[in-house]
């Protein structure tokens, strides 16, 4: 008796473990020192970090818009296995945005990592501010995809 | 007629000085005397800043003008907003020292800016912690030459580039000194440019970093100590001769990272210490000839996704892995290298061995697959499973060899 009620409790044990495991928050990118998965870029530049974080929890960090649109257009099977997608808020660096509830800002004089000049913020007024100061314009994560895509020639 | 001549020239000379005045500006005098001569100016004018300390920022040059400092001129900006704006042709900025163009996020302050200007020269300026130090925006036929650039992003990322330039054509780069920046030198949308005998180290992320960057030569730079030396990326006919590529280390450091290039030639360089000398990855037609690779972490790693690309004549000497790739495919030509550890015979004394070199070890498919297992480096049981790997190859790439391996260092190189 004593010996099964021991092994519910292991099995309980390992189970808290494994749902422990499964982070899917977004984690602080250690900027200089982790590099980009897709275009193997150090990661520097806090305002355009990106992240993937697969079904798994595995995360993946990208130093830009441009390379976390990018690899979900090259590499099917990793989007297939994607779980969520975060961007960095611009005028918030520490912050990172679900790019489904991300505002995204395009060209004008937006110098992003990877040159196609890509930035995302968190609300319209945000937007607004960053759009008057760039000349740039309000696009959403439908159209960045294409936007790099084209651009690339991917 | 030759004495007419002569006179000519002499009347033409006068005339050209009478139309040039030298305006001298010294600390004592009030504030805004270097932006109001500078206003006051006309074109083609000279203006000596004397010594002293100049609390400045914002200054722009909109005609042709040549400011010069004498003795020990400091421009600082105090980490405020850019300090020189140059938005007209034919303007050189020389023996100057700017310290402290502010950071940042919006605007890309620079201690000098270059905005849609042709024929500008930066010569032998001093540059301390700046934001940007110099900025080269939608110019062509700029120089930029003997300038001493030194940031201050030791630690935090929120730092600019030594040397920027942005859509620039007919650029020359010479002789200058750039150390903790962003980038040492960043090229983007960039051609026809020229990158000469600088020294750039202790950079945050590159040396020199290419993108979208055709038609380009950079010669006889060292790249030491940065991040990662120099990446060029997404570029076609970029020339790399005898630069030295040294002491670049980290968990992703290379000496050199090749993404996506085409056409390229990589010549009498010389890497040295480095974890990866040389990472290449989805580039096509590259010439790799007479280098000096030694003593790196990995001489090579050619991802199988590279076409092409030419590796010959090159000493590989003391690599703790000489080539790495990431699957069965190879389709890069490798001859007449020297390899430090290859053990075969040569019988017909023709300077080369005459059997095939395998520069691609079990253990180096393994570590390229589980990162982790690079523990078991210089084990006994890799090295037993290595030798067995040579003789009869199952997992290392068929096609990757080298059929003629120099039996000697070739020492024409460099």
């Amino acid at each position: 008796m004593i010996k099964s009620s021991f092994i519910v409790t292991l099995l309980f044990a390992v189970f808290m473990l494994m749902t422990a495991c499964a982070d899917y928050q977004p984690s602080q990118i250690n900027y200089g020192k982790e590099s980009c998965a897709y275009c193997k870029m150090n990661i520097v530049e806090k305002q355009f970090g990106t992240q993937l974080i697969n079904k798994k929890g595995k995360k993946y960090y990208f130093d830009s818009i441009e390379c976390l649109a990018a690899i979900t257009i090259k590499q099917e099977e990793l989007k297939n296995n994607t779980h969520s997608m975060w961007v960095t808020n611009f005028e918030q660096p520490d912050q990172f945005i679900n790019i489904e509830d991300a505002i995204f800002l395009y060209g004008g004089t937006v110098h992003s990592p990877m040159g196609i000049g890509l930035l995302a913020v968190r609300d319209d007024m945000q937007a607004q501010k960053l759009l008057n100061t760039f000349g740039a314009e309000i696009i959403d994560w439908q159209k960045t995809n294409e936007i790099v895509k084209y651009t690339w020639d991917l | 007629m030759r004495i007419l001549r002569y006179v000519l020239f002499f009347i033409l000379f006068i005339f050209l000085q009478s139309h040039s005045a030298t305006y001298e500006i010294k600390s004592t005098h009030s504030k805004s005397d270097l932006k109001s001569s500078i206003i006051n100016s006309k074109p083609h004018d000279t203006i000596i800043v004397h010594e002293g300390i100049y609390h400045e920022t914002n200054i722009e040059v909109m005609h042709p003008l040549t400011i010069r400092g004498q003795g020990k001129a400091v421009i600082d900006g105090q980490g405020k907003d850019q300090i020189f704006k140059i938005t007209s042709d034919s303007v050189t900025i020389e023996n100057l020292t700017i310290n402290g163009s502010g950071v940042s996020y919006i605007k890309d302050n620079a201690a000098i800016l270059v905005e849609e200007s042709k024929f500008c020269t930066v010569q032998n300026n001093i540059l301390n912690d700046n934001f940007f130090a110099i900025y080269l925006s939608k110019s062509s036929n700029c120089i930029v030459k003997g300038n001493e650039i030194t940031g201050n992003a030791i630690s935090e990322s929120s730092s600019g580039n030594g040397i920027h330039a942005w859509y620039c054509k007919n650029i020359e780069i010479y002789d200058n000194k750039v150390s903790n920046h962003r980038d040492g030198i960043y090229f983007e949308f960039v051609k026809n440019s020229q990158i000469k005998n600088n020294l750039s180290s202790g950079n945050l992320r590159y040396g020199l970093h290419f993108m979208f960057s055709d038609s380009c030569t950079y010669k006889m730079n060292t790249f030491k100590n940065n991040g990662a030396g120099v990446a060029v990326m997404y570029s076609k006919y970029v020339d790399m001769i005898e630069n030295r590529f040294i002491l670049n280390q980290g968990s992703s450091s290379y000496g050199l990272l090749l993404k996506e290039i085409s056409d390229s030639k990589i010549i009498n360089n010389s890497f040295k210490n480095n974890t990866v000398a040389i990472y290449i990855e989805a580039s096509n037609r590259i010439q790799v000839d007479g280098n000096d690779i030694v003593e790196n972490g990995w001489a090579m790693k050619v991802m199988s996704n590279s076409l092409d690309n030419f590796i010959t004549r090159n000493n590989f000497i003391s690599n703790s892995f000489q080539i790495s790739t990431n699957g069965r495919n190879n389709n890069s030509t490798f001859s007449e290298n020297y390899w430090s550890d290859y053990s075969g015979y040569d019988l017909d004394r023709d300077g080369y061995g005459d059997v095939p070199f395998r520069p691609v070890s079990l253990f180096a498919i393994e570590v390229e697959k589980r990162p982790q297992s690079i523990i078991l480096l210089h084990s006994i049981f890799v090295n037993i499973i290595s030798t067995v790997e040579k003789i009869i190859p199952t997992i290392t790439p068929e096609t990757l060899i080298d059929d003629k391996p120099a039996m000697d260092i070739i020492y024409d190189n460099n």
